[in-house]
């Protein structure tokens, strides 16, 4: 049996407070209605549409009306037809794959017990769907006017029937991603039929009609994975960098592979030696007990440190 | 045996760290495009031998964008391992002092940047692509003809737009101009090239302004006569650098190589953050792996007076280097197909139904792409099921076969093949030998008598740059340490093969006199026990029309005692070329029966 010595992760999916700055991009016909130096909130109206101005083509959001800052700080670079830049202290987490630019908008869940194809959708929202997500849904989303959708996992075959690109060429950035779509999407989980860590729809759920900003950008070439951002409040005191991504006994953590995919839970012991995985590999592993109370032995490289 | 250094005109730029005449301690730094590795070497009672390997994420992406805190990290753990101080003050003690901290020196592999990407064109180009092949068929470089475009009547501006569209979007790093080898005087043809050539430098510097990471002029290689690198370089000096080799012929191949080798290094790899650093510490021009792997095999095919072939499936690329006893040498390299983030690569060139149907199970497509997907989004995943374990396996036979006819390889043609080294994460950790000996049997096909070596503890690579600063400590720890115990002696039948009758009757007699007689059928695997550095006396009597290698139902008795291995020996009775039926159930059935004859499922 072959031992592996390799440290994971390098990166950690949640961060309750990262301080940066973010660039909203201006589509064509939208003119900002902010400076540098002002504060703005979240929820704010940052860029409209000129008057006499074309409806411009989808841009990535599908903010037809006005732009919000989906990010709450200081307005510090506003460049006009390409973007205002604001510096603000946020929580994000990152998602598996997305598709699709920059959104934002408020929350919504949709009613429970209702079929996904006759449900009804709220325009100008993100929504919030924590199962699999369908073709037949993600073009109804389109339809009715969603910003965004945040869901669990969709099947590869119907995430790239609804981009209508090969996601192997965009991911080897071959062809460029397809930033045209009216809508942003964001995978928790991935790709494949797996449910939205509960904890994360529970964090979704508690901020039901607040603003979120969707960042769909998936460049894994370059360590670039998909966002949805929570704004804080003004104020709020970013994390020190670098976040320690470190797995211990006692941290959170969320299960990015496997079986498990998409369960989170708390490491109760790190093994000294290397464990034996479900496929026959000798890696360094960790006893988690997950959120449905079992306890399992798991390999540390299908687990992300997520608090 | 000297191993040929890869060295070229530009690598003096910066000095090389100076290596005792006698190396006694050495740190292998192998930085992948997903791992790095580190081993650390020293000499035991006079024998160069491996002490530890480790090996960490390489930090070449954001947060990390360090090169030297994966490298750090595993010689941290390589440290904490032997109890060798190595770093101080963060850099890499050498040469190795007194109370035995530190190392002699360092050898420097990397692809973490990727491969050279060249647009190649010129006259001469068409008729010389065979040996351009061959001259730079060992580097670690990815090479593309420049869009054509007409010059009578000249292009429009939107035909020109595109040709440029498509020459950028290859993000080139390079021109490579290939001139006749033998005109004389400014022919034609070279100042139309010339002059084309300096249209294309301003239009890929526009691009590149607008790519920050880019350069604004791209450096320009030319082969050819002197009089055309003197039109070329008089048409070209407002607008970059000529790189003048000679013209390429077959006798004239590595000075097109030197350059590319150089240019590399210049290009590729000093731009890589921390780079400088850690070439600071190295006493030898850092190579590519698939560099040093030619190398290697290069010097074994030698040493050995052996045919051998170096199988190297990376996480995003792949290379297959072949060298002969009579002095040949046969690259194929895919520079962007592999098994973790060049996942991508295989499902476009060969579809995900050639990946299918060498797995033992029923499985989508749509399946196959949401595992090669995602562990394209993960790059340091490894498969977490058994059913995730087999996908990566059968990729795997894929990319050697994409490999193995990359543009130029000649490959299919390396007849007999005496010995298969078999290296990259997907093979050297299989969690059984017998998975990595079914890729490489599947997808090689080898025929006649083949010893099968596993690099369990993938140092091929790094040790073809250890070859060249002492090519004896390279062979020892490679015998040794690295290629340890041989993983099989595989027999592998071709002829006429009747499925399900015997195929041929084989007996291994072991030193005490002990016999082992089996007879394996058609369409079979079989497993014949014979340890590791146990010797046996083979005998091999195939039925008449079937192949052992000997020729149609020649019956032998090996002059030579064969070599056990942990797969004993092996023998393929499923023919040349491997077929598969098309029926799902049935083949399916048959993978699972061969891979229960090598132990396997059981």
């Amino acid at each position: 049996m072959t031992v592996l010595n390799v440290e994971y992760p390098q990166g950690r999916p949640f961060l309750p407070a990262r301080q940066g700055h973010y660039l909203r991009p201006l589509p064509p016909g939208m003119v900002a209605r902010v400076s540098e130096g002002d504060h703005v909130s979240s929820a704010q109206i940052i860029a409209e549409r000129a008057v006499g101005a074309e409806a411009a083509p989808p841009s990535g959001a599908g903010e037809r009306a006005g732009i919000l800052a989906g990010v709450s700080g200081r307005v510090v670079e506003v460049v006009a037809q390409r973007h205002i830049a604001i510096k603000g202290v946020v929580a994000v987490f990152q998602g598996a794959i997305g598709l699709g630019g920059q959104s934002a908008g408020p929350l919504a869940l949709l009613p429970r017990g209702e079929l996904p194809a006759v449900v009804p959708i709220p325009a100008g929202c993100v929504i919030v769907f924590p199962g699999q997500l369908s073709l037949t849904f993600m073009q109804r989303a389109v339809a009715n006017g969603a910003l965004g959708v945040i869901a669990g996992s969709a099947s590869a075959r119907e995430f790239e029937a609804f981009a209508r690109t090969d996601l192997s060429a965009v991911l080897d950035e071959l062809t460029s991603p397809p930033q045209l779509l009216a809508m942003t999407i964001v995978l928790t989980e991935g790709l494949g039929d797996y449910p939205m860590r509960p904890a994360l729809f529970q964090m979704l759920a508690q901020r039901v009609n607040t603003p979120v900003l969707l960042d769909g950008t998936t460049l894994p070439r370059r360590n670039r994975h998909p966002e949805i951002i929570f704004p804080l409040p003004p104020g709020a005191p970013p994390e020190a960098v670098p976040v320690d991504s470190g797995l211990a006994p006692g941290v959170m953590v969320g299960v990015a592979a496997g079986d498990r995919r998409g369960m989170s839970g708390v490491i109760v012991h790190l093994f000294t030696r290397p464990q034996t995985t479900a496929a026959g590999f000798r890696v360094p592993s960790a006893s988690v007990r997950l959120d449905d109370g079992s306890t399992v032995v798991l390999p540390l490289h299908v687990l992300d440190r997520i608090g | 045996m000297a191993v040929p250094v890869q060295r070229g005109p530009q690598s003096g730029e910066e000095t090389d760290a100076q290596a005792p005449a006698v190396v006694r301690s050495l740190l292998l730094v192998d930085c992948g495009s997903v791992h790095t590795k580190v081993a650390l070497l020293a000499r035991i009672d006079g024998q160069m031998r491996l002490l530890a390997r480790a090996q960490s994420p390489t930090t070449l992406l954001p947060p990390i964008e360090d090169l030297r805190v994966g490298v750090y990290e595993a010689i941290a753990t390589i440290e904490r391992i032997t109890g060798r101080a190595l770093l101080r003050e963060g850099q890499i003690i050498t040469p190795e002092q007194p109370d035995a901290t530190g190392v002699d020196t360092v050898a420097l592999t990397a692809n973490a940047g990727g491969p050279l990407r060249i647009l190649a064109t010129g006259p001469g180009r068409e008729a010389l692509t065979g040996l351009l092949h061959r001259a730079i068929g060992g580097l670690f470089a990815q090479v593309e003809p420049l869009p054509t475009i007409r010059t009578h009547p000249a292009p429009s501006a939107a035909e020109w737009q595109q040709a440029l569209a498509q020459a950028r979007a290859f993000q080139p790093h390079a021109l490579l101009i290939v001139g006749p080898p033998f005109s004389e005087g400014k022919t034609p043809s070279m100042d139309e090239t010339a002059t084309q050539m300096g249209t294309w430098l301003d239009g890929l510097a526009g691009a590149a302004a607008a790519r920050p990471s880019a350069r604004n002029t791209l450096p320009v290689v030319f082969t050819g006569s002197p009089s055309d690198a003197e039109t070329l370089t008089l048409t070209l000096r407002d607008r970059t650098f000529v790189h003048e080799v000679a013209g390429l012929s077959p006798s004239t191949l590595a000075p097109l190589n030197r350059a590319v080798s150089a240019l590399y290094e210049t290009v590729v790899l000093r731009s890589l953050p921390s780079f400088a650093v850690l070439r600071q510490a190295a006493a030898t021009p850092p190579i590519a792996p698939i560099t040093a792997l030619a190398g290697m095999m290069r010097y074994l095919a030698q040493r050995f007076r052996t045919n051998v072939l170096g199988v190297d499936i990376g996480a995003s690329s792949t290379t297959l280097m072949g060298a002969t006893a009579n002095g040949d040498f046969l690259p194929a390299v895919h520079p962007l197909a592999g098994v973790g983030p060049g996942l991508g690569a295989i499902l476009r060139e060969r579809g995900a139904a050639s990946v299918l149907r060498w797995l033992s199970f029923q499985a989508a497509e749509n399946e196959l792409r949401e595992y090669a997907l995602m562990r394209m989004l993960r790059r340091t995943a490894l498969p977490a099921t058994a059913r995730e374990l087999e996908f990566e396996h059968a990729f795997a036979r894929e990319v050697l076969a994409l490999a193995m006819r990359a543009p130029g390889s000649r490959l299919p043609g390396l007849h007999p093949l005496d010995v298969i080294l078999g290296s990259g994460g997907v093979l050297a950790n299989a969690p059984h030998p017998a998975m990595a000996a079914l890729i490489l049997l599947d997808a090689l096909q080898p025929v006649g008598i083949t010893s099968m070596v596993l690099d369990s503890a993938q140092l091929a690579g790094a040790l073809g740059g250890v070859a060249a600063l002492d090519p004896a400590a390279a062979g020892e720890v490679a015998a040794l340490d690295a290629v340890v115990p041989q993983l099989a002696t595989v027999i592998s039948l071709t002829g006429e093969i009747q499925v399900g009758q015997p195929a041929v009757r084989v007996s291994l007699e072991d030193t005490s006199g002990s016999r082992t007689v089996a007879e394996v059928m058609g369409g079979t695997l079989a497993y014949l026990p014979l340890a590791p550095g146990a010797q046996a006396t083979l005998g091999l009597y195939p039925v008449t029309g079937v192949d052992a290698g000997l020729g149609p139902g020649q019956h032998a008795q090996a002059s030579e005692a064969v070599e056990g291995g942990t797969l004993g020996v092996i023998v393929d009775a499923r023919g040349r070329p491997l077929r598969l039926p098309d029926d799902d159930e049935e083949r399916q059935r048959g993978l699972r029966a061969w891979r229960q004859a090598l132990g396997l499922d059981g």
